[in-house]
């Protein structure tokens, strides 16, 4: 017996024992210790209080005479507390296989979960068989049902070796279960009421002391009132209700492997918050197969339906051949149009492959006038028009990854960028030359070989060389400066296509005014027709920035490719336009280039001084641009727009500063970064060089999923 | 047995009880009353104490540590006390005896001297047997034998009832002779000295030292 009762009349017991002795003493006749009787006395009355309290806690009522009747009611309160005892035990037992019966155990693996499963109703078996016995001799270490798993997953066998052990001998499957479970696994339930089973509350027959002092008890135990279930969070409750994992969004998904068992984990709750927060690997979805652009041929990722660039829906199946040979003969029919009256032009675009895509079509005469005005404004060097050529030859290949920028009526550089990830290669002039290299060796040698074509070309040919050199010769004589045209002219970008010979003449006549010429008298005069030149050519090329602004359809750079790499390395290799021209007449350089490179372009003499010019003529001396990098931040929040910088172009050509006049601050640094690389070539004023100040519009834009 | 020994044993043994009531009322753990414990304590030390004084007068030497010893030695005490006695009883009836015997009856008639002197005889001839018994459980009343037949003529009837009741119950003889007897009839003569046998110890229980207690 163990209980305070038993050990507050053992005490009394022991001290009635000293009393007891000298007691004897006295009846022997001899001397006592009234000193040890004393203590004796005193410490029996403290004793006696003792036990006294202690019945009264338990039965206020309590009566008895003697020590027998004492005894007998000290038994009969130690088995109504043994009862309890029991009672709470089986509560306690029955509370956890409820707790245990309403959850599950979930894994990744279906075979292991199924198997801590089956371990988890071994426990539960086991706490009900022992919970409904009678006599409870053993008692489950540990906190309530609730916080009960959670304290056993997070036993350390070297801190709660005890408790291991009383799980051990007690409860074996419970410990079983337990020892084989992480914390993360566990999925709660909603616990059931515990109603206790009868066997635990049988009481023994009551004395008649005892009866008179208790109070009368139902003959039932009492009924086990379920504590309030804490409060799940929604996450939890959304998960315990949405068992299918792979509902989750993929945002959420983490890594599987599951917290450790022996971590201090917060609550129970915050466990299973955890659970429901930290998914197990949903599968993966399979990645959608690749597309291919009908037209293009081009390879894009299964999210793009449209193609970027001809705005044709993709397909699964690539048309190498088809798309192929239509791509070639795009690339034939803009590098013949670049090289070409603009009559004479139209009529050998009306002899190449009418397959020519509406966004190519623009970018066709965007190319042309670009090319037209490079030639009209500038003396440039036939390489290095050539070079423009390849340019913006290439950069109207549709697998360019990097953003790509188009003309539009402000005169803005529009920055595409690929719904997909865009890969680092940009694929731009060497690819549109590559093509122009295949397309003109399968259909170059049936032009050449026929002579009425190619005198035709000829004719052409020269017919524009004459007129430029005309329109230069006008120009450069004019000897007043002519004011920097401030428009927003569209910054040709080296993805557009070779300017049509239709729109070269307008768009020669935008640039920059002609250098100032030898004679003085009529030097104010020319100045100021060159001017009004420039004004009409200004606005004429903002007219052909407007009608290549019509097709809305954007240039949206293709998902990359893995050719794109070679392509790009094969472009730059070239580092030329097509080194011949279909139709060219013998003798000639057979390069527009060659010619354009020629012809210098001058701006009016402001010799030691700044000029400012439009972005439209410095876009037509550009020698050197780098598309800018579309950041991945503003890409992923879906920033785009229009970016406008004030560049610097030192004598030398190079972007001297730059600084940001208006535009998205996500944006502006790549927009910078990639001007700051740009180069031009130098302008000068009466044959001097001098700096130039000019505005860059970058355009970013996102094109659709 | 009334002797004193036991006579205060018994009244130590009644205080304890009260003591012991109350320490069963603590063992009960059931409140008590401290007067009265404190009362029947004090009683208990002064029995005590007599008790020890009383064996100490038969025994000073007496040692004993527990009840039991206590009793064996007031046992052994009583004895001794017994056998004292039985010896004086013995004595005090000889002595008479040989008083009656040295002694004669003169009567002024020769016939009434005869008979008194026969009765007389027949009393010592009593008193002799029982000073010879080896228990004395009676014991002679009266002084001793130079004054008894003085103090044995003056009873009354009247008066002392109980003595001439003892007498005529456990003297008989004596009782007749002292019935017929006057004190001028009596004639004393020189008494003989009375030999004392030893003492029998048969009836007393040798006490080993083992068992002898020391009192407190």
């Amino acid at each position: 017996m163990s209980s305070p009762i038993s050990s507050a009349l053992e005490s009394l017991d022991g001290s009635l024992q000293a009393i007891a002795a000298q007691v004897g003493r006295l009846r022997a006749g001899l001397d006592v210790d009234d000193a040890q009787l004393n203590h004796g006395l005193t410490n029996a009355r403290r004793n006696a209080a003792a036990v006294r309290d202690l019945i009264r806690s338990e039965q206020p009522t309590a009566a008895w005479k003697d020590r027998g009747t004492l005894d007998q009611l000290i038994r009969e309160l130690e088995v109504a507390a043994q009862q309890k005892k029991n009672q709470q035990r089986a509560v306690r037992l029955l509370e956890l296989a409820a707790e245990l019966d309403a959850g599950h155990v979930k894994h990744r693996v279906e075979a292991r979960a199924n198997a801590l499963n089956g371990l988890r109703a071994d426990a539960v078996k086991e706490l009900r068989t022992k919970g409904s016995a009678p006599q409870q001799d053993k008692e489950l270490p540990g906190p309530d049902a609730s916080e009960w798993l959670h304290w056993a997953c997070n036993l350390q066998e070297e801190s709660d070796a005890e408790s291991l052990e009383t799980l051990h001998n007690d409860f074996p499957a419970l410990e079983g279960f337990i020892a084989e479970m992480e914390e993360n696994y566990w999925v709660a339930g909603q616990r059931q009421p515990v109603s206790v089973p009868q066997a635990a509350m049988s009481a023994k027959p009551e004395t008649v002391a005892s009866v008179a002092a208790r109070a009368p008890e139902p003959d039932r135990g009492p009924q086990i009132v379920p504590r309030p279930q804490p409060q799940k969070p929604a996450a939890a409750a959304a998960f315990a209700e949405t068992p299918n994992v792979q509902e989750r969004p993929a945002a959420e998904s983490k890594p599987s492997a599951p917290a450790p068992r022996r971590d201090a984990t917060p609550g129970w709750q915050a466990a299973a918050v955890a659970v429901a927060r930290e998914p197990e690997p949903a599968p993966t979805p399979a990645a959608p197969p690749k597309k291919y652009c009908d037209k293009c041929d081009t390879e894009y990722p299964g999210q793009f339906n449209v193609c970027p660039i001809h705005g044709t829906s993709l397909s699964a199946v690539s048309a190498p051949s088809g798309a192929q040979a239509r791509q070639k003969g795009n690339l034939a029919a803009t590098a013949a149009a670049a090289v070409a009256e603009p009559r004479a032009s139209a009529a050998a675009a009306a002899t190449a492959p009418k397959t020519v895509t509406a966004p190519e079509a623009p970018a066709a005469p965007k190319a042309k006038q670009s090319i037209a005005e490079v030639v009209k404004e500038a003396p440039k060097s036939a390489k290095e028009a050539k070079k423009d050529n390849k340019q913006q030859a290439q950069a109207k290949d549709t697998k360019d990854t990097k953003p790509q920028t188009k003309e539009n009526k402000g005169g803005a550089v529009a920055v595409q960028e690929p719904p997909a990830p865009p890969e680092a290669v940009a694929e731009t002039k060497s690819g549109v030359t590559g093509r122009a290299e295949e397309l003109w060796g399968e259909h170059g040698s049936k032009l050449t070989s026929n002579p009425i074509v190619l005198a035709v070309a000829g004719l052409v040919l020269f017919g524009v060389l004459v007129a430029v050199v005309i329109m230069l010769m006008h120009r450069h004589s004019a000897t007043t400066p002519a004011k920097p045209v401030e428009s927003s002219a569209p910054v040709q970008a080296p993805s557009t296509a070779p300017a049509t010979p239709n729109q070269a003449a307008p768009a020669s006549a935008a640039p920059a005014p002609a250098t100032a010429s030898n004679s003085q008298p009529d030097q104010s005069k020319q100045q100021n027709q060159n001017q009004n030149a420039a004004n009409k050519a200004a606005a004429d090329a903002n007219a052909n920035a407007k009608q290549n602004n019509a097709p809305k359809e954007v240039l949206n750079l293709p998902t990359p490719n893995p050719g794109a790499n070679k392509r790009q390395e094969a472009a730059n290799d070239a580092s030329e336009m097509p080194s011949s021209i279909p139709g060219a007449l013998p003798g000639t350089s057979g390069s527009v280039g060659d010619v354009v490179k020629g012809i210098p372009v001058s701006v009016p003499s402001i010799a030691g001084q700044k000029v400012r010019i439009s972005s439209g003529v410095a876009q037509a001396q550009l020698l050197k641009q780098i598309p800018p990098q579309y950041p991945s931040q503003a890409r992923q929040q879906r920033v785009q727009g229009a970016v406008v910088l004030q560049a610097l172009i030192d004598k030398d050509g190079r972007v001297a500063s730059v600084h940001v006049v208006s535009g998205h601050p996500m944006l502006t640094k790549a927009a910078m970064e990639a001007v700051k690389q740009w180069r031009y070539r130098p302008f000068s004023v009466d044959g001097e060089p001098v700096e130039a100040d000019t505005q860059i519009k970058v355009n970013f834009t996102l094109g659709t999923e | 047995m009334s002797s004193p020994l036991w006579s205060a044993l018994a009244k130590l043994d009644a205080s304890v009880q009260g003591i012991q009531s109350q320490v069963d009322w603590l063992k009960a753990a059931l409140e008590f009353d401290d007067n009265q414990l404190g009362q029947s304590l004090s009683e208990a030390r002064q029995y005590a104490a007599m008790l020890r004084d009383l064996i100490r007068e038969e025994r000073p030497d007496a040692v004993w540590n527990e009840r039991g010893d206590l009793e064996l030695l007031i046992h052994e005490l009583e004895i001794a006390a017994q056998a004292r006695r039985n010896q004086q009883r013995r004595t005090k009836l000889l002595e008479l005896a040989n008083e009656l015997d040295a002694g004669r009856v003169k009567h002024r008639i020769e016939a009434r001297s005869t008979a008194l002197n026969q009765l007389r005889t027949d009393a010592i001839k009593q008193l002799r047997a029982e000073a010879a018994r080896s228990e004395q459980e009676k014991e002679l009343p009266g002084p001793d034998a130079s004054d008894w037949l003085h103090w044995a003529l003056s009873l009354q009837e009247s008066t002392d009832p109980m003595v001439l009741g003892g007498l005529r119950r456990d003297f008989s003889a004596l009782e007749r002779f002292i019935g017929e007897m006057e004190e001028s009839y009596w004639i004393p003569g020189v008494r003989q000295p009375v030999k004392v046998e030893p003492l029998s110890m048969k009836s007393v229980t040798p006490i080993s030292k083992d068992r002898r207690g020391v009192g407190a």
